[in-house]
């Protein structure tokens, strides 16, 4: 973070003139007080809080004297107040890209008024490039505009090259075919002339020319067999290389980024795109090298025969070229936008399918087939369009390219009349130029094959130029987990400049079981993710055995980690493999071990199919509770030191929670546990209690030491008791419960620690 | 059911004759409410995109940094507040939502999926950088879209039918 910006030497002077002291810090700030873009500046100097606008010095405030500061984050941009004698200020406003300065910048002015004032770094992390202010590619330092250009095409070559001896071998086979194609004409001018045209051409010579032209065209079969079967294995290698290497940057990044993506629209990058460069690199990459050769070698052996012919033929080739130039980012547009339509419908596909029940159960089955129908027409009417387009400009295009030959039939004939030429020449000549024709006509196809390729890799490669969430650069592996867990001064926000964790500070004993507590929002689930790395800090640390988190290889840890949410997936698999998730290589004493633990053996034992029942979306439908209990087994089955239960009982009724809390109970043991509980009386085990407020510590201690406190915690428990006795009232005396005997949603139950 | 229905969420309506709107000391916003001076207030759109001046909900600043803003109630429209508040209002809002116009484009292109704009704006020249235009472009009506870029800056492009050929290009693909 720049947080010392070069302020000019005629600002400098301005400071230093008024005596507002030594600058520490400075930041700039882009909106002045009429809402106009302009270039300002925030300075912190040893004195003072100096705003500078358009140059000039503003307001002055005086470093002692500042009560309060707080950036707010407004629509589109952020402003930064002080409060100074009561009266609030407002010091600098900017655009978004400055909010993670002025956050920080925040943090340095609270530290002034809480008397704890530190030093901080200035460090360029800016997402601009500092040559032509543009921002860098997301997630890159990569300016497109300043650095090297890796072409789009250099970069499919490149995926092109573990395949790179097949592609050879296509090569030859493909210029082996144009080197008979290049033969067959001259024997067809041989068989006309000197067997067909010619009196004295016998039987024998007519034989001896059918047998040749029967020989070219098998080798041209045979030899397209082979070329075929290199083809389609290099092909399937390119594209399975690189749908493993989409997918697998996929698996490796945070899950901040894959929060933000839909899923329809990374299937079809995963599937159709890749596809597609697949494609492209084979049929149209490899097929490009044979066409050019072919191309200049027809056009060689033309204008060696006949130089006013062959320019006959290539007379109406510029103008063809102009008009492809022309139509080229049509094309590319036209099939941008079918593509995007068509993301839009596997996505709001994918959207309806997922929500299938909250749509039959509000009736709402008609929207939902209008919301599907809109967008399949949007596609049909796009690919109509299109198909219109394609099928009239293309036919048009060849009839042009063609057109030449109509000059050379003329010029030719003409010459074949006059004895100049002979018939087989005229015929070998035709042949020729529709093989060149034929180039032409592919090469005029190209733009529309290569706006494919392009938006297709470029989806691609969007994907591949992620830059993961968490840094795994300095992991090294760990001697041994044991689950001594320090947060030092943990402060993190989804957005780098709205802190969820401010400043968390916590030493988490090995063994020890921590109850988090606080208002939905509090930063409890942030903190969990957190510590299951599904995020790294912004700053401060967490230390798990005095080794910083970042530093701990990511497998080992999370092979130390046993988890269970609120809502357990479970993947499409028997409950064996299920439960074997965590630990591939467990053996079945492990397994049954894991289950008993967890309260699910008896269970599993009651279905037809035991441990192999199927389960997933089309298996065996288990309740909340049974689910629960299996990923219990699944978070237990490698031994974990840490484990973190987040809402764990939530969603289940009362009796299945006294059965996932005697098995969590046996859990615990000798584990550090962190536990997350909206119902405050599953958290009566743990031995300190955590309660966040605004992603800070509010309280600290065992459940009686915070209801003496009678603070925020108290408070809760209070609610929650009062909650339940107007629920038993109502229920006349039975806990409330939804449909099935659930509880609904939210509602509290089981009664709170006394 | 209906009356249930209403009295449940208990929404206060307000008028010009209920609060009243003044200049803080630092030049933002303080209001009076029933006769009650309840220090600085923010006024926040229930619709930003779509109903800039109407339905707009009086937020009473938090006394301490524990407590959350609380509403006072919703102004459904300006009309009944004087000419000098209704400006108090409108200025409050512009400062909230920093949404420049964007009046022509000077020149876009795309590259790597970011697209690269350098526009004119009712707040002045400005460059900015979107990426992932499914995700950047926001269609506000029919005739009107809103573009986020990279960091979270918003520009309104108000009128399309009265966009430049180089937005047009740019947009139409998205639209």
């Amino acid at each position: 973070m720049i947080l010392l910006c070069d302020l000019g030497k005629v600002i400098e002077e301005k400071i230093e003139k008024a005596s507002l002291g030594d600058v520490m810090y400075a930041v700039p700030f882009d909106i002045d007080e009429k809402g106009m873009f302009s270039e300002n500046y925030f300075a912190v100097t040893d004195k003072y809080l100096v705003s500078i606008r358009n140059g000039e010095i503003g307001l002055v405030l005086p470093k002692g004297k500042i009560e309060k500061v707080k950036a707010v984050e407004l629509v589109g941009a952020g402003r930064l107040e002080v409060t100074v004698e009561s009266v609030c200020h407002v010091v600098a406003k900017y655009t978004a890209e400055y909010m993670p300065q002025f956050a920080y910048i925040e943090r340095i002015v609270q530290e002034i008024i809480d008397g704890e004032e530190r030093v901080h770094e200035s460090f360029d992390e800016s997402k601009r490039c500092p040559n032509c202010g543009r921002n860098y590619l997301r997630n890159t330092r990569i300016c497109p505009n300043c650095s090297d250009k890796l072409g789009m095409f250099k970069r499919l070559a490149r995926l092109a090259l573990p395949c790179k001896n097949l592609y050879i071998i296509i090569l030859v086979l493909f210029w082996l075919n144009s080197a008979v194609m290049l033969i067959s004409p001259e024997i067809q001018k041989r068989m006309i002339d000197d067997a067909i045209k010619n009196p004295e051409g016998t039987i024998l010579t007519l034989i001896f020319f059918v047998i040749l032209t029967a020989l070219c065209n098998m080798s041209t079969t045979l030899i397209g067999i082979f070329r075929r079967i290199a083809s389609v294995k290099a092909s399937n290698r390119l594209v399975k290389d690189m749908r493993k290497e989409v997918y697998t940057k996929l698996q490796g990044m945070g899950i901040g980024k894959l929060e933000g993506k839909k899923t329809g629209d990374m299937m079809q990058r995963i599937n159709r795109d890749t596809m597609r460069i697949g494609h492209f690199i084979q049929n149209i990459g490899i097929m490009a090298a044979n066409e050019i050769v072919l191309f200049v070698s027809v056009a060689v052996v033309l204008f060696a025969y006949n130089y006013k012919m062959a320019l006959l033929i290539l007379l109406p080739i510029p103008l063809v070229m102009m008009i492809v130039n022309k139509i080229r980012s049509e094309v590319r547009r036209r099939y941008h936008t079918q593509w995007r339509k068509m993301d839009k419908m596997t996505s709001k596909l994918n959207d309806i399918l997922n929500g299938m029940r909250v749509v039959k159960a509000f009736g709402r089955e008609a929207w939902a087939i209008e919301q599907f129908s809109d967008v399949a027409v949007e596609v049909r009417e796009q690919s109509i369009d299109n198909d219109r387009y394609s099928g009239t400009i293309w036919p048009v295009i060849r009839f042009l390219i063609g057109f030449g030959s109509y000059f050379v039939l003329l010029y030719g004939g003409n010459l074949v009349v006059g004895g100049d030429m002979s018939l087989g020449q005229l015929t070998q000549f035709s042949t020729y130029a529709g093989y060149l024709y034929n180039r032409l006509d592919w090469f005029a196809m190209l733009p529309r094959h290569l706006s494919e390729a392009a938006t297709s890799a470029q989806r691609v490669f969007e994907i591949l130029d992620e830059e993961s969430d968490c840094n795994e650069s300095e992991e090294k592996p760990c001697p041994e987990i044991r689950g001594d867990i320090v947060f030092k001064d943990v402060t993190f926000g989804y957005k780098s400049y709205r802190s969820v964790i401010k400043n968390f500070s916590l030493h988490v004993k090995e063994g020890e079981m921590i109850g988090l507590v606080g208002h939905s929002g509090a930063g409890k689930s942030t903190l969990i993710n957190l510590l299951m790395r599904l995020y790294d800090v912004d700053d401060g640390a967490i230390e798990i055995n005095g080794i910083n988190l970042k530093e701990i290889d990511r497998a080992y840890y999370k092979h130390n980690l046993g988890i269970v949410l609120q809502e357990s997936y479970l993947f499409a698999g028997s409950i064996l493999s299920n439960i074997c998730y965590a630990k591939p290589d467990a053996t079945v004493d492990d397994v049954i071990r894991a289950a008993k633990i967890a309260n699910a053996h008896d269970f599993i034992m009651r279905l037809p199919n035991g441990y192999d029942t199927y389960v997933g979306e089309k298996g065996y439908r288990l309740s909340g509770g049974e689910r629960q209990r299996i990923a219990i087994a699944r978070a237990v089955i490698s031994d974990p030191k840490i484990l973190i239960l987040d809402e764990a009982t939530a969603s289940v009724d009362t009796e299945t929670e006294a059965q996932i809390q005697e098995a969590l109970t046996r859990l615990v043991k000798g584990r550090t546990t962190f536990a997350i509980a909206h119902r405050l009386s599953t958290l009566k085990n743990t031995n300190r209690l955590v309660v966040l407020e605004e992603g800070r510590i509010a309280e600290v201690g065992t459940h009686k030491e915070l209801m003496e406190r009678d603070g925020i915690y108290a408070g809760l428990v209070k609610a929650q008791r009062t909650m339940n006795a107007m629920n038993f009232n109502a229920d006349e005396g039975g806990p409330r419960r939804g449909p099935g005997g659930r509880r609904g949603p939210g509602g509290p139950g089981g009664p709170p620690p006394r | 059911m209906k009356n249930d229905f209403k009295e449940a969420a208990n929404i206060r309506y307000l008028t010009g004759k209920d609060i009243k709107f003044y200049e803080t000391k630092g030049s933002l916003l303080g209001a009076v409410l029933d006769g009650e001076d309840i220090g600085r207030c923010d006024i926040l759109r229930l619709f930003p995109l779509h109903q800039a001046e109407r339905f707009l909900s009086v937020r009473r600043q938090a006394q301490s940094h524990r407590d959350r803003n609380t509403e006072v109630g919703i102004i459904e429209s300006m009309e009944s507040f004087s000419e000098e508040e209704k400006a108090l209002l409108k200025h409050e809002l512009e400062k909230r939502y920093f949404v420049p116009e964007i009046t022509r484009v000077k020149n876009a292109k795309e590259e790597f999926g970011h697209t690269y704009w350098e526009v004119e704006t009712t707040a002045g020249e400005r460059q900015f950088t979107t990426f992932d235009m499914s995700a950047s472009l926001v269609r506000i009506s029919e005739n009107s879209v809103m573009l986020i870029d990279v960091d979270g800056s918003r520009y309104l492009i108000p009128d399309l039918k009265k966009a430049d050929d180089k937005a047009m290009k740019m947009l139409d693909i998205w639209l």
